[in-house]
């Protein structure tokens, strides 16, 4: 017997559809309603978020209130704040076997917002003591190491199918060579299921490079199998986390682009960017159009591989595989291993501000448009892996790599798209 | 207002306290350096009275705040209340997306230099703007600046409001 969530996601894999999901939050209990309803009502495989808003994510219960009854629009629920029958009743008719619906809220200390969703009668949330306190707060790493434990060990002995998403293969959400990514999920998810977690998702990002994100998402479903053999778990895919298309036929490309990355490689679950990403917090119907185009554009059948992904295979594979045993190899406890190898540089996230990271590791583009690494400071690598450090790097060119993605699929120049189903 | 010697000021640059966006401070770090600033770089979610207290330590020629998370406006003002609260005048500009909608940016700007911004950088030519105001700094003083006036749309309406510090 699973959860929704976990029944939902085998449902549709055996159907081998791929399952969207926006991201979306309202905070306006009737417009989060409304929100949930429509995307509910879709007639394709879709799960329903509640995005918590900013306030609520660094600990302020009290503001996010003031301002809705200012007038002002929140960039999310809160959910802590909001009276616990109203947001079951908000829930009441939309949440079910066919429509899971997940919290997402970006919290270092996620206790009071854990407790908030079982309350509601949620059990489904993303996060983790890394990708959420690292790229997210100020709060020192073992605060968040510790809280993580604690709210885990709660939602699993409050409800039976608790499900967390690791939010590691996101990080800063853009310039992070793919090992990273993929070691940091697979990590959180060992800490998860240290802490009692039976069920979860690992993340990954979508990145500047299709071949190396297919050999990414590869690479991690190979480890995901060889260290969580016992939890029950899928990936989930996010279309391009950073600096968006801001013409409407480039981002649309690229949420198809993503949609056709998930579908490829196998992924369960997609979470879509919107079309006008790059000027606002999106609307019901931008989300809604957003998730028509990515579940019609992962129609088709699968790709397979091609010889080209080789080498990136097993670039990630040897990187990724080496810094998750030698955090491991640090301590018999997840949380206190990661919190050691932050402090030695054996992780170190490429220009995340906060004081626990030691931020001497960089990352470039390459001559193809792949991720790769400028400076690896303190990274455990041997071997083959390569510096592409080119000395001090200029604002104009950290814009330049922020901004490829975006230019590139602004000027319909996408790179090699397989399986394209007719240039769109 | 003192700006040291070889046109080098110096920089504090923060976010607001709900705001973790990492890739606006970082770009702009380096933009700053490049355009003449020694910057001392906060971080993300950064509480109100932290600002105040680096400000009363490091002493900056200019506090920049930068937000891109829809709530920068709210955030923005509430570091202009401390600051004032703690009875400190410092050059101050925002800029980024200060409101979780760009229809906002004109009243945004008007409101945010009422209460005591030096200038307010919003939608697409933000950057270029800053930069001739960071030229413009380095050679006459952050307080010298003027901003050009807001327009008012009509819709709008209280032409009140353009009655800015100036």
């Amino acid at each position: 017997m699973s959860g929704y969530m976990d029944r939902f996601i085998a449902d549709a894999r055996r159907r081998e559809t791929l399952v969207v999901q926006p991201r979306m939050g309202f905070g306006n209990i009737a417009t989060m309603r409304a929100g949930l309803r429509d995307v509910h009502d879709l007639d394709f495989p879709v799960v329903g978020t509640i995005t918590v808003d900013s306030y609520t994510r660094v600990g302020d219960h009290v503001s996010s209130i003031e301002r809705l009854r200012a007038g002002e629009e929140l960039n999310g629920y809160p959910i802590v704040s909001h009276p616990m029958e109203k947001t079951r009743e908000m829930l009441a008719g939309l949440y079910g076997p066919g429509f899971p619906i997940q919290v997402r809220h970006g919290t270092a200390l996620p206790l009071r917002v854990i407790e908030s969703l079982v309350l509601a009668g949620l059990d489904t949330t993303e996060g983790g003591p890394v990708s959420y306190c690292m790229p997210y707060s100020r709060l020192p790493l073992e605060y968040a190491v510790s809280a993580w434990a604690e709210s885990c060990r709660y939602l699993v002995g409050e409800v039976e199918h608790g499900h967390i998403e690791s939010f590691g293969g996101c990080l800063l959400g853009q310039l992070c060579p793919p090992s990273l990514l993929i070691a940091m999920t697979v990590l959180e998810g060992l800490f998860f299921a240290q802490h009692g977690v039976r069920s979860m998702s690992l993340s990954y990002a979508q990145g500047t490079h299709d071949d190396q994100d297919r050999a990414a998402v590869r690479v991690l479903r190979a480890l995901a199998q060889e260290y969580l053999p016992s939890v029950t778990w899928h990936v989930v895919l996010y279309t391009y986390m950073g600096l968006f298309p801001s013409t409407p036929d480039g981002a649309t490309e690229l949420i198809r682009s993503s949609a056709r990355l998930a579908r490829d490689t196998s992924c369960e679950r997609l979470i879509v960017k919107t079309v006008s990403e790059a000027w606002q917090i999106p609307s019901v119907a931008e989300n809604l159009d957003a998730l028509r185009v990515a579940s019609a554009a992962a129609g088709g059948p699968r790709v397979a591989a091609v010889p080209q992904e080789k080498e990136y295979f097993d670039e990630i594979m040897e990187e990724a595989r080496c810094l998750i045993e030698e955090v491991l190899n640090l301590d018999a406890d997840v949380g206190a291993a990661l919190t050691r190898a932050f402090a030695l540089g054996l992780l170190d996230i490429p220009f995340c501000l906060h004081a626990d990271n030691q931020n001497r590791t960089t990352c470039v583009l390459d001559d193809q448009g792949a991720l790769k690494w400028g400076d690896i400071g303190n990274l455990p690598f041997r071997g083959s892996v390569r510096q592409n450090a080119m000395g001090q790097l200029e604002s104009s060119e950290l814009y330049r790599m922020l901004n490829h993605v975006a230019h590139r699929y602004d000027h319909g120049q996408p790179n090699r798209e397989k399986g394209d189903d007719g240039k769109s | 207002m003192s700006i040291g010697e070889g046109g080098v000021f110096r920089c504090l640059l923060t976010t607001v306290e709900s705001d973790s966006h990492f890739w606006n401070l970082i770009y702009l770090e380096k933009f700053i350096a490049e355009n003449g600033g020694e910057v001392r770089n906060l971080g993300g979610c950064t509480p109100a009275d932290l600002v105040v207290k680096e400000v009363s330590d490091f002493q900056p020629d200019l506090l920049v705040v930068s937000s891109i998370n829809g709530h920068g406006y709210y955030g923005t003002s509430v570091v202009l209340t401390e600051l004032r609260r703690a009875g400190i005048s410092v050059p101050c500009v925002a800029g980024g997306k200060l409101t979780t909608a760009p229809s906002d940016n004109d009243r945004v700007r008007r409101e945010l230099l009422s209460q005591g911004c030096t200038d307010v950088f919003l939608g697409e030519n933000a950057i270029d703007h800053f930069r001739e105001f960071l030229a413009f700094g380095v050679r006459h003083g952050f307080a010298a600046w003027q901003p050009s006036i807001p327009v008012v749309a009509p819709w709008d309406g209280c032409v009140a409001s353009l009655s800015v510090a100036r």
